[in-house]
């Protein structure tokens, strides 16, 4: 109540002793100046950070700190993709086509560089990530071919090649290929881009904490769980994958 | 027949979490992680060269003043004094740019603790108008970028509620206590010695010298203060003699306030409404030394 008035007459009291200019007046010129040059610093230091022009929105060329792929925007969730709130309903733009892409760190020390904000997720995120681009992991076979195939829509691409596995097994295993090209940029990022450099926005897989990495080492985890075959009982979907994970499903579902 | 008009606070506050505050663990995570959220230098030798340890008294005497004037919560001052102390440990600043960093720091300590966070437009006019909303709203960015978006340091405030639950006194005391000790916090907040301390001994320091500041007047502990000192020194993991020069320190910087208010009001050459708003806060003028 009191905080209520104090703040809401606040025209009334307007001019209280603590209203003043404490070192005289401010050239608002050399301000805005000062303002461009930090604003250009911390640019620089985002650029450096991720290897990432975020102006022109394009990956930096050269060898880097990082490595950006292109992968196919249907890979990836929903949320990684750019949406447009048309009054209460949030649309999801396909026609344009943006770069894609999904960044390997080579090198797994570099995230416990930055003290404060790398805290505990980037350094576990390492084991996972060091792989180079271009081998393929081992347990997935299927992967690299599949994913050349049929990039474009992942669903399909995850059911053709279930059939080729043990029945009880399906969607486990359709599922596995899948995690691991979305959450460590590994090999059918690779082939993916190639496909399809086409549609949707943009994935950023880092090496710093963003949401990616928590989304990634937790549907990791889920996915090796299931691979080594422990199903779920509820987890049925001959159709392909729907029931699996809930978070990497919603994409998805939305699409079909 | 009477009508009554009644408005309800519309803050509405949680209560304390005894969940939180009885669990060792939470106050153990607070230690490990306080001192993250130190400014990295003591930045007038090394980093500004038009900044004056004086002006930044200045500039943080003018924000508790908004802060108080707006009914800020206790927290808003020191956590955007954290910020200033921050960005200025890093990036050389001219002073006139100093009140602006002093708002956006108030701006955004204020939105991270706040139902109602202040106002771009209020802040800009408690400048009396030097800066605009916009540049308070540009450099809010430059602000937070610096700041690597950490936002939620580690306060003196964090620590009291574990500190006062671990003291035998009476419960009738406490509040006494926690409202004194909230303005030594302040007057920390304020003086550059103590922005290099984790806040847990600022927390310690302020709790030890509100306790033995009240016991001259009556029994609020059944503790001597050196007993006091030590039972809060083990609270938190704190050497004894450190606290012990810690709690010096703030009540001889209550002391000097307490005097420069009395010079002020001696000199009566300031008029009643600049008398209200003297630097110090008014219950600390209560406190009989």
């Amino acid at each position: 109540m009191e905080r209520l008035v104090a703040r809401g007459t606040f025209p009334t009291l307007a001019r209280t002793s603590a209203c003043r200019s404490l070192f005289g007046p401010v050239d608002h010129e050399e301000l805005s100046r000062e303002l461009q040059t930090r604003l250009a610093e911390l640019n620089a230091e985002d650029r450096n950070r991720w290897d990432y022009d975020f102006q022109q929105d394009m990956p930096l060329r050269g060898p880097g700190r990082l490595q950006w792929t292109e992968v196919d925007s249907e890979s990836v969730p929903a949320f990684y993709r750019e949406t447009v709130q048309v009054g209460r309903c949030r649309l999801m733009l396909t026609s344009r086509p943006v770069a894609v892409a999904v960044a390997v760190s080579p090198r797994p020390e570099s995230p416990g560089a930055e003290s404060l904000d790398g805290l505990e997720e980037a350094p576990e995120q390492s084991p996972s990530d060091p792989a180079p681009a271009p081998t393929p992991p081992p347990a997935p076979a299927p992967a690299p071919a599949s994913g050349s195939a049929q990039a474009p829509d992942p669903a399909p691409d995850a059911a053709a090649q279930d059939g080729a596995e043990p029945g009880a097994n399906q969607a486990p295993r359709s599922q596995e290929p899948l995690a691991d090209q979305l959450l460590s940029g590994r090999p059918a990022a690779g082939t993916a881009a190639a496909s399809a450099s086409a549609n949707g926005a943009a994935i950023k897989k880092l090496s710093g904490p963003l949401i990616s990495d928590f989304f990634a080492k937790r549907k990791r985890s889920a996915a090796e769980g299931k691979s080594s075959g422990e199903v779920p009982g509820g987890c049925p979907s001959p159709s392909g994958a729907t029931g699996v994970g809930a978070a990497e499903q919603t994409p998805r579902k939305r699409l079909r | 027949m009477e009508l009554l008009c009644c408005e309800v606070d519309p803050v509405r506050r949680a209560v304390r979490d005894q969940n939180l505050l009885q669990d060792d663990r939470v106050l153990q995570n607070l230690l490990t992680i306080e001192e993250r959220y130190l400014p990295q230098c003591s930045y007038f030798k090394c980093v500004q060269k038009d900044i004056q340890p004086y002006m930044r008294r200045m500039v943080a005497t003018w924000m508790l003043e908004v802060c108080e004037e707006q009914k800020c919560e206790e927290e808003v001052f020191p956590l955007a004094m954290n910020y200033l102390d921050r960005f200025l440990a890093g990036v050389p600043t001219p002073k006139s740019h100093l009140q602006l960093l002093g708002a956006v720091c108030m701006f955004l300590a204020s939105k991270l603790k706040e139902t109602i966070p202040l106002t771009a437009e209020k802040l800009c006019i408690y400048t009396d108008n030097s800066i605009k909303p916009q540049e308070l709203l540009e450099w809010e960015l430059v602000v937070l970028g610096k700041l690597k978006w950490n936002l939620a340091a580690v306060t003196p405030h964090d620590f009291i509620e574990h500190i006062l639950r671990k003291l035998p006194q009476q419960r009738e005391k406490q509040s006494l206590i926690r409202k004194h000790a909230h303005t030594f916090i302040a007057l920390c907040a304020t003086d550059f010695k103590f922005a290099m301390y984790p806040p847990s001994m600022i927390a310690t320091g302020s709790v030890g010298a509100a306790i033995c500041g009240l016991q001259q007047d009556e029994e609020v502990s059944s503790l001597t203060c050196d007993a006091l000192t030590e039972l809060l020194a083990k609270i938190t993991n704190t050497d004894v003699d450190c606290l012990k020069a810690c709690q010096e320190q703030i009540e001889a910087v209550l002391l000097n306030s307490l005097q420069q208010y009395r010079q002020d009001q001696r000199d009566g050459s300031k008029s009643e409404d600049e008398l209200d708003q003297a630097s110090t806060p008014t219950d600390v003028r209560d406190i009989d030394l």
